[in-house]
């Protein structure tokens, strides 16, 4: 062959080439700027949230409101039950990045507005309801693992808009709040979504295991819900367990992360039965943890919630158990022998915002499960509570009613 | 519910995503029909043999992730799950259809021999009873998407070495068919060529692909991809 012959042949095979390469770009490229893009978006937001507000253990006369600053600095909290007319409640003693103001002598069942304010300067206002002492009607939220992958935003936004105006009286968000909790990247991430709806809504934290990494620092941080208990090896940071009334329901939230033995230590076993025991007498207890004790996804049936958990609820006579871990939504029932006139309803809320499980496998429990993006609303009366789980479109998945046992 | 493991729809949109894209890499830099066949006279025996393996992995993994496609489709649709999420669900449970039936027509099913169609048919069963029973008495599915990648890897070496045996075969078949009309060069022996040349229990191939053209292939390839992106934001096509 002629030189020109081969070096014709040759640019004909890098032509080919080239437009290989080309079309390959072409391909790639719109999933990769997708995946860029979002990582970008989860992993770039500034130290720096609007206020959120929760409680520790006496919601109808106490509540904490938190923020977070770029700059150490020192805020103020305006208070009142009229918007227009807000006094200075509370200023802290010194400067800090993440804060929080504890205010007491609260009113019960009353709406409160407030201001947080740092050199006169507003960074962001909003409200909450106290707790009622009597049986008050009111209805609230729960989803569970609003985690985002890196590579994806996920949908914990997609929830925030759904429940931006519905008035809850809080939301209760049981585990995997972020992907990574030993990267405060998730935590801003969470938080600029969550200021979506955190103006008016309320936060009930419970730990997952998602939460607790990094020894659950970032976590305790911004929710200190559960400060002081006791400081054991497995736990330098102390377990995340606390509760509270709000009308005629408990609200028990334990740190079940993973249902590991170490996690049943003594100190919250026994600040556990000594609080179901306590709430003998309220019609309703729903007590929450993140691993649930059988699911039709990943991790199917946890032998140490099963044998130690599971009797425990039965005896004490709880309402409902709420989990997530799982990421998808199902409801089933345990029957409950000690107490058969309440079989106890088990949740898993795993719809709340990560990567869906890719199948699911029912168990006998299982009622009903669908990996699908989703909320549960709870609407309590004086002698019931009314359960909806809804698509983040408002069509309805499922509901059920559960009466006074 | 039936107590039994099914793949969710919300899986679909990510295998047929990442499976349209590996067929549409393949086609770029994999060589042509035409090409491939003049590879072929090129290479020596071996090598080619060695060709139609690796390509059997890849045709085999395609066939077997159609059946899990279309099998979660169908689930869906017979109501193993929840309709009313079905915004959510439904272009999932489409897309699941279409590429599902087209990634296993594709691979065995547009000219089968009666050979090919029992493989198949083995192949499904074999999908079928791992997918919906076998896991089961597994503890928990962690276990089991560990030994499902295990057994769809089995199940996909199984189809390469079907398709490289049937290819030898064929070959060996095809050298005598040479041998002999070296022989004899008469009329007789012309059509007793005739007689050995693959006999297929239906042949849609003609149809086949006026149906499912390039075109089609880039359609559902965007439609696809941008339903996957959807599904890791919460949302979907249908939804909006
Ligand atoms: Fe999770
Ligand atoms: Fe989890």
């Amino acid at each position: 062959m002629s030189s020109r012959g081969k070096s014709g042949e040759f640019l004909s095979n890098l032509r080919a080439i080239i437009l290989k390469a080309f079309l390959t770009i072409l391909l790639l490229t719109p999933v990769t700027v997708f995946m860029l893009v979002s990582y970008f978006d989860v992993m770039n937001e500034p130290d720096k949230h609007r206020p959120w507000v929760s409680w520790y253990d006496d919601p109808a006369h106490q509540i904490y409101i938190g923020w977070e600053t770029e700059d150490e600095s020192i805020g103020t909290v305006y208070l009142g039950e009229d918007p227009e007319s807000l006094s200075p409640e509370k200023t802290e003693s010194t400067a800090c990045k993440i804060h929080h103001i504890n205010i007491e002598g609260l009113n019960a069942d009353t709406l409160y507005f407030y201001d947080v304010r740092i050199d006169d300067e507003s960074i962001g206002k909003g409200q909450f309801r106290t707790a009622p002492t009597e049986y008050t009607p009111f209805s609230f939220a729960m989803t569970s693992d609003t985690q985002q992958p890196k590579i994806t935003k996920g949908h914990h936004y997609r929830i925030a808009k759904a429940i931006e105006n519905r008035n809850y009286t809080f939301l209760s968000i049981v585990g995997d709040h972020i992907d990574s909790g030993d990267d405060k990247q998730h935590f801003n991430n969470f938080f600029k979504t969550a200021s979506i709806y955190a103006d008016t809504i309320p936060f009930v934290p419970v730990i997952g295991n998602h939460d607790e990494r990094g020894r659950m620092y970032w976590f305790t941080r911004y929710y200190p819900n559960s400060i002081n208990k006791t400081v054991i090896p497995d736990f330098p940071n102390g377990q995340f367990y606390w509760s509270f009334n709000w009308s005629n329901v408990h609200f028990t939230n334990c740190h079940f992360t993973h249902g590991y033995s170490r996690e049943f230590t003594d100190t919250q076993m026994d600040w556990l039965e000594n609080d179901l025991k306590s709430a003998k007498d309220m019609p309703f207890r729903i007590v929450s943890f993140h691993c649930p004790i059988v699911g039709s996804g990943f991790y199917g049936r946890n032998e140490n919630l099963l044998n130690i958990m599971l009797p425990l609820l039965k005896q004490y006579n709880v309402s409902a158990v709420i989990s997530g871990h799982e990421h998808h939504w199902e409801r089933g029932l345990f029957l409950n022998e000690i107490h058969p006139d309440n079989d106890i309803t088990y949740l898993i809320l795993g719809g709340g915002g990560g990567a869906f499980d890719p199948g699911l496998r029912p168990q006998p429990e299982t009622i009903i499960a669908t990996p699908t993006p989703c909320y549960t609303e709870v609407a309590a009366s004086s002698n019931s509570l009314t359960f909806r789980t809804l698509t983040l479109e408002g069509n309805l998945i499922d509901t059920f009613f559960m009466g006074v046992s | 519910m039936l107590n039994i493991f099914t793949v969710h729809p919300y899986l679909i949109s990510l295998i047929g995503a990442v499976c349209q894209t590996l067929r549409f890499l393949a086609r770029i830099w994999l060589p042509s029909e035409d090409e491939a066949q003049q590879i072929e006279k090129r290479n020596p025996f071996i090598l080619n043999v060695l060709n139609q393996f690796v390509n059997g992995i890849g045709q085999g993994l395609l066939f077997l992730f159609g059946v899990i496609m279309f099998d979660s489709a169908l689930s869906w649709i017979l109501g193993q799950w929840v309709y009313t999420d079905w915004r959510y669900q439904l272009p999932s449970v489409v897309l699941g259809l279409i590429l599902g039936l087209q990634f296993v027509f594709d691979t065995l099913l547009k000219k089968p021999e009666k050979l090919e169609l029992i493989f198949a048919s083995v192949l499904i069963a074999g999908q079928i009873y791992f997918i919906h029973f076998y896991s089961a008495i597994l503890e928990n599915l962690k276990d089991q998407f560990t030994l499902a990648l295990v057994y769809l890897s089995v199940l996909a070496v199984c189809y390469a070495i079907f398709s490289t045996v049937q290819y030898i075969i064929r070959n060996i078949s095809k050298t005598e068919q040479k041998k002999q009309k070296s022989k004899n060069q008469n009329q007789q022996n012309d059509s007793d060529i005739s007689r050995k040349t693959p006999k297929y229990l239906w042949n849609i191939e003609e149809k086949y692909n006026k149906i499912f053209t390039l075109k089609w292939d880039i359609i559902l390839l965007i439609i696809i991809t941008i339903e996957a992106m959807l599904k890791l934001y919460g949302t979907s096509l249908f939804i909006w």
